[in-house]
Order: C-alpha cells, then structure tokens, then sequence
C-alpha cells in the first residue's frame, strides 16, 4: 500500500463491501463536480457537502480536519480528492457467496476477521445463494472456492457412498 | 292511191302462190281425212271377227269343262268304290301283324327281362365280392396308415417335446438373465435414490439447523481454509 493509500486509510478502512464503494465514490464524484462547476462556482464546500450522503459527508468533513486541509482551497481539495478515490481504486475485492442474506453486523464481523488473518485493505462482493446451505464460495483474482457446506456435503456422500448405502 | 303496175303484178304472183299454197293444203287434209275412216272402218271389222272368234271359242271350253267334270266324276266314284275295299284288307293284315308284333314283343320281353335279372344278380354277386374286397383292402390300408401315422406322431412328439423343452431352457435361461439385470439395476436406482434422499436430507437438516453465529463460524473457517491454500498470496 503506497503513501496516499495509508494516508486515507482510516476513511478506506470503513468501506466494507463494494456497495459500499460505490456509494462513496459516487458522493466523491458530486462532490467535485459541484466544486468545480463553472455555473456553481460561488457554491460553497458545506453547501456541496450537504448534497452527498450524511455518512460520506461527516468521513470527509472528518478527514479535512484530520489533514487540517484548507477548505477554501479548492485545488488542494480537488487533489485531496482525486488522492482518495485513488486510494479506493486500490481495494483489493472478495467476491463472497453466502447461504443467507448477511447483516452489517454479519460483515462487520466477517471484514475483522479478514484483517485479522489476512490484511487489511480487502472489500467484500457479496452473492446471496440459499442452494449452497452454509459456508462460503470465495473468489478472488479469478480463482473459485467453493467451501460450502453443500459442497462439503456432496463431498461425503461422494467418497462414503458405499459407507453410507452399506449402513442402510 | 295509185299503185305502180310492177308492185301490183308482184302483189298478184304472191296471192297466186298463197292461193296454190292453200289449194294444195286442202287437197293433202282430203286425203288424210279418207285414209283415216278406212282405218276406222279396217278396225271396226276386225274387233267383230275377234269377238265371233272369242265367243266360239267360250262355247267350246265349256263343254270341255263340262266333260272333265263328268269325267272326273266317275273317276272318283270308282276310286271311293275301290278304297272301300282297301281298307277292309288293309285293316286285317294290320291286325295279324299287330298281333304277330304283340306276341313276339312280348316273347322277346320276357327273355330280355330274364336275362337282364340273370346280368344284374351276377354283378350284384361280382359287387358284393369287390366291396368285400375294397373293405379288407381299405381296412388292412387304413391300419397301416395308422400305424405309421402313430409312428410319426410319436416322433414328431417326441421331436416337439426337444424342441419345447430346448426353448423352454433358453428362455428360462434369458429370462432368468434378464430378471437378474433388472433386479440389478432396481437396486441400482433403489440405491441411487435412496442415495439421493439421503443426500438431500442431510442438506436440508444441515442448511435449516445452523445458527447466524454458525454460519459466520463455518465462513470463518472458509476463510481460513483459502488462506491455507495460498488463494488471498
């Protein structure tokens, strides 16, 4: 993780899934148009925060006055933010299937237990599919895993089929 | 008006002629005329001397009728006179030879029929015999078909019964084989199934009866696993 990454890092570090993402980079996109727009260029930076989404604009206002960021300073904030939607770019994604539709809390948990094992800088892609009964089918960098307990299942009465039928 | 004397000479040689003319055409008629009622006259004597002859002629071919009829008269008085007596001849030779025919037909009657029962009692003799004989014939010829009837029956029996009994073995034998490969393929589908069942209720007894806390243990330990094999390097 370069420089600019670990300078934004608490900020990334709230984003979980790449609905997420999504939703803030589209609140970054407003949120420079709108500083920038030559028929909105007496807008001020609250007003332009108040068209974003509450949770995007508290992290942002947040972050200006981490970095003591001049607010006035419209270049400055525009680099700021390009800055920050390079440092989302660099997320690594987990697609995840799972047997149930997950909580926040649920992701919550999950994304912990990422950074935990693994390392921080991960966003889930998350797939309901109630067919796959538990556990999880992990893609990531075109690789396919599936750890489900439907799998874990058919594994079993794969290799104990004789077993099985042998016991009826 | 006053004619010139050589148109008036010319005027009277004309008339002269006209009137010689005429002289001569009255002449010629005179002629014609008596010539015709000579004719007549020829013709009216003629048609007289005709009808003298037709009528002698008339008289005479009726008194020759009249003798031919007197003739013939007496031709068929003599000839009824004649026929009587015929007939009377004629009717007792036909009665002698009539009877003469009786007495032979009835001579030759007998004898045919003599001899006519005497042929039929020999061919009813000769009938009996070769009746007798057909049936001994028909009798020895039918035991003998039956025998060899029976032979043959008995041998086609006993052929039918191999023949019968050899099927019957083979398709006991494909049967049998056919019973086993389907008993064996039941039980394959018998097993399958119940395979199938089993699988199918563990997984729905599994996936209903984990809990939330569970389901993030079990994706946990996914996690972990993909870990391990190297999927997240």
């Amino acid at each position: 993780m370069d420089k600019n990454t670990l300078m934004h890092l608490d900020i990334v570090e709230s984003l979980r899934t790449i609905q997420d993402v999504d939703l803030f980079v589209r609140d970054i996109d407003t949120l420079s148009q709108m500083l920038f727009d030559l028929e909105a260029k007496d807008t001020s930076l609250k007003q332009a925060l108040d068209l974003i989404s509450t949770e995007s604009a508290a992290k942002i206002t947040k972050l200006f006055w981490e970095k003591q960021l001049d607010t006035n300073d419209r270049t400055a904030v525009t680099e700021f933010l390009k800055t920050l939607k390079t440092s989302i770019g660099q997320l690594k994604i987990i697609k995840l299937v799972l047997a149930f539709d997950p909580t926040r809390k649920t992701i919550e948990n999950i994304h912990k237990f990422v950074e935990k094992n693994i390392e921080k800088g991960y966003i889930f892609d998350i797939e309901v599919s109630e067919d796959i009964l538990g556990g999880t089918i992990i893609m990531f960098n075109g690789k396919y895993n599936d750890f489900s307990l439907k799998k874990s299942i058919e594994d079993v009465f794969k290799n104990k089929r004789e077993e099985i039928l042998k016991r009826n | 008006m006053n004619l010139t004397p050589i148109l008036f000479l010319d005027l009277a040689i004309v008339i002269s002629v006209l009137i010689l003319a005429l002289g001569l055409a009255c002449f010629y008629l005179f002629r014609l005329t008596r010539h015709s009622r000579s004719v007549v006259k020829m013709k009216d004597e003629s048609v007289k001397e005709n009808a003298a002859l037709l009528n002698e002629a008339r008289i005479k071919a009726t008194r020759i009728i009249d003798d031919a009829n007197s003739q013939a008269l007496d031709i068929i008085s003599k000839a009824n006179l004649f026929s009587g007596a015929s007939s009377e001849v004629f009717e007792k030779s036909l009665s002698d030879v009539s009877s003469a025919q009786i007495k032979e037909f009835d001579k030759a009657s007998s004898n045919f029929t003599a001899l006519y029962f005497r042929v039929l009692q020999d061919l009813k003799t000769k009938n009996i015999e070769m009746f007798q004989n057909i049936s001994k014939n028909i009798e020895s010829d039918t035991l003998k078909e039956l025998d060899n009837f029976k032979d043959s029956m008995e041998k086609l029996t006993t052929s039918s019964q191999n023949e019968v009994k050899k099927k019957i073995t083979t398709d006991y034998e494909s049967l049998q084989k056919e019973i086993e490969d389907c008993k064996k393929k039941k039980l394959e589908e018998v097993e399958s199934q119940i395979y199938e069942v089993l699988e199918r209720i563990a997984k729905l007894a599994l996936g209903k009866a984990l809990s939330l806390s569970e389901h993030e243990a079990l994706i946990e330990k996914s996690i972990e696993k993909a870990k391990e094999k190297g999927v997240f390097e």
